[in-house]
């Protein structure tokens, strides 16, 4: 069955599905793409957006200055490249405008985008949808209009199928649930996935240069909006912190650091969410059961509850839940680090060490941290090109030799 | 009074609800509209103002109306 026979909703973009099929590739970075992003941009940063930080920081990703620094990335050789094709994004619910990121590097990648967007409708989804079909009833970005098609259905293997069928990519987020379901469909020979399973983050700290920062309550800000923007439910929302430093410096710096986000907590007005307490139990108690000694402090002011354990309880990535709910771990130096070698570690958030630091980290045999983003307190969720270790430009691109 | 002070304080008067008079000394988060979100409102007034494409690492700089200006002395932007 094709996809047009079956159930689903437009939300977005081509008015019929048989006119994005006869979209052919494009360049990447093709020049009415980027013009259709900087002024999709500018209409994302107006002062009404100000009320959805995401929606600014969606605008702020695809505005033209950033756009042409990603560019430059790809120009280093001649190669003419161009998209794949047809892509087919499933996105996630926990992040809602994690579809635009997908279609967005799709659509610079030179592909049309045939997006699935989850059920869960929220406000920032919508809001963004008639912006995107704005700039897409734009006479002077028509030709891109059937490039997009937009749409949510209910979770169907039959309509799984008929997407399979046309996808030369398909990009699956939202978990591993998520991706073995969509997997059983099956692509053309030459299409493949590009998959985002279930993942986690953490986030490392050194004591002495904390505690010698003057602007702590910057640093309070970049973790607050690193974590509580998605209700510490992103997958690159730091889960448990790691602190380096000796015994004295590190509870002097951690009761300094939780306190400055108690503050900045209370200025946001976010409160942990009631309905993670069981869960929070759980694992405390299981903490407790597997002998990993959890001394645990919880802020009456907002629900934080901070949970100091042994280095073990890192190895597994069960122990974690989000909503408020922080493993910390205190280390001597760097070289005591454990070995964190685990596929579903993805971003580690830093602060108070140098660059060739946190390379040894990375390049140590065996490597110390598997993560595939090493970035500054504040940059968790910001979203580029390179992600979870995937080149997006590269993998959803072909090089087309021409001699 | 140079061209390109005008700009900069025209950037901060776009993004922010502030004066000319009260633009010396302003610091990230000494307003609330000052914050993360409208730093990027400042960013990409900024760069759309003087035409140039900032790196992360000096997006992250601009703490204070001061020290933009040294900021943006790196484009080769004198104020």
């Amino acid at each position: 069955m094709t996809f047009q026979a079956l159930n689903h909703s437009r939300i977005a973009g081509a008015e019929s599905f048989d006119d994005l099929l006869k979209e052919g590739p494009r360049r990447i970075f093709d020049p009415m793409v980027v013009e259709m992003l900087s002024a999709f941009s500018k209409i994302l940063m107006k002062d009404e957006a100000h009320a959805y930080p995401d929606v600014v920081s969606l605008g702020f990703f695809c505005r033209r200055a950033n756009l042409s620094i990603v560019a430059r990335r790809y120009t280093l050789n001649d190669a003419i490249r161009i998209g794949r094709g047809h892509s087919v994004h499933y996105t996630p619910s926990n992040v809602p405008l994690n579809f635009c990121y997908s279609m967005i590097a799709a659509l610079l990648a030179g592909n049309s985008c045939v997006v699935r967007l989850s059920n869960k409708a929220s406000v920032v989804t919508e809001f963004v949808v008639e912006k995107l079909n704005a700039i897409l009833s734009r006479s002077e970005f028509e030709a891109l209009r059937n490039r997009i098609f937009l749409f949510r259905s209910q979770a169907d293997d039959k309509l799984n199928q008929a997407l399979g069928d046309i996808a030369d990519i398909r990009i699956i987020w939202g978990g591993d649930q998520t991706v073995r379901d969509i997997r059983k469909a099956s692509l053309k020979p030459h299409a493949y996935d590009i998959t985002f399973p279930d993942r986690y983050s953490i986030c490392l700290i050194a004591a002495k240069e904390y505690l010698e920062e003057n602007d702590k309550r910057g640093i309070a800000t970049a973790f607050y909006n690193d974590t509580f923007v998605f209700d510490q439910n992103a997958c690159s929302s730091p889960k448990a912190i790691l602190w380096i430093g000796d015994q004295v410096s590190v509870s002097r710096a951690q009761e300094l650091f939780w306190n400055q986000l108690d503050q900045q907590m209370r200025r946001k007005g976010y409160k942990c969410p009631a309905s993670k307490t069981n869960e929070k139990l759980t694992k405390i108690a299981g903490l407790a059961v597997s002998g990993l000694e959890p001394r645990v402090s919880r802020s009456n002011m907002t629900g934080n509850v901070i949970v100091n354990t042994m280095p073990e309880a890192l190895e597994n990535a069960d122990n974690f839940t989000g909503g408020g709910y922080f493993l910390q771990v205190q280390f001597e130096h760097l070289a005591a680090l454990p070995v964190i070698n685990d596929h579903r570690l993805q971003t580690v958030t830093h602060f108070g060490f140098a660059q060739t630091e946190l390379e040894a980290l990375v390049l140590s045999v065996p490597t110390k941290l598997s993560a595939e983003r090493l970035v500054k307190i504040g940059n968790a969720t910001a979203f580029d090109v390179i992600w979870d270790g995937y080149d997006l430009i590269g993998q959803m691109s072909k090089f087309v030799l021409v001699q | 009074m140079s061209e390109n002070n005008e700009k900069y304080q025209k950037c901060f008067m776009e993004a922010f609800p502030v004066q000319k008079q009260d633009l010396e000394g302003l610091k990230y988060q000494d307003i609330p509209e000052w914050d993360s979100i409208g730093h990027m409102n400042l960013v990409a007034a900024l760069e759309d103002e003087f035409g140039i494409e900032m790196e992360i690492d000096d997006i992250t700089d601009i703490s204070d109306f001061r020290k933009g200006k040294e900021v943006l002395s790196r484009y080769e932007i004198s104020i």
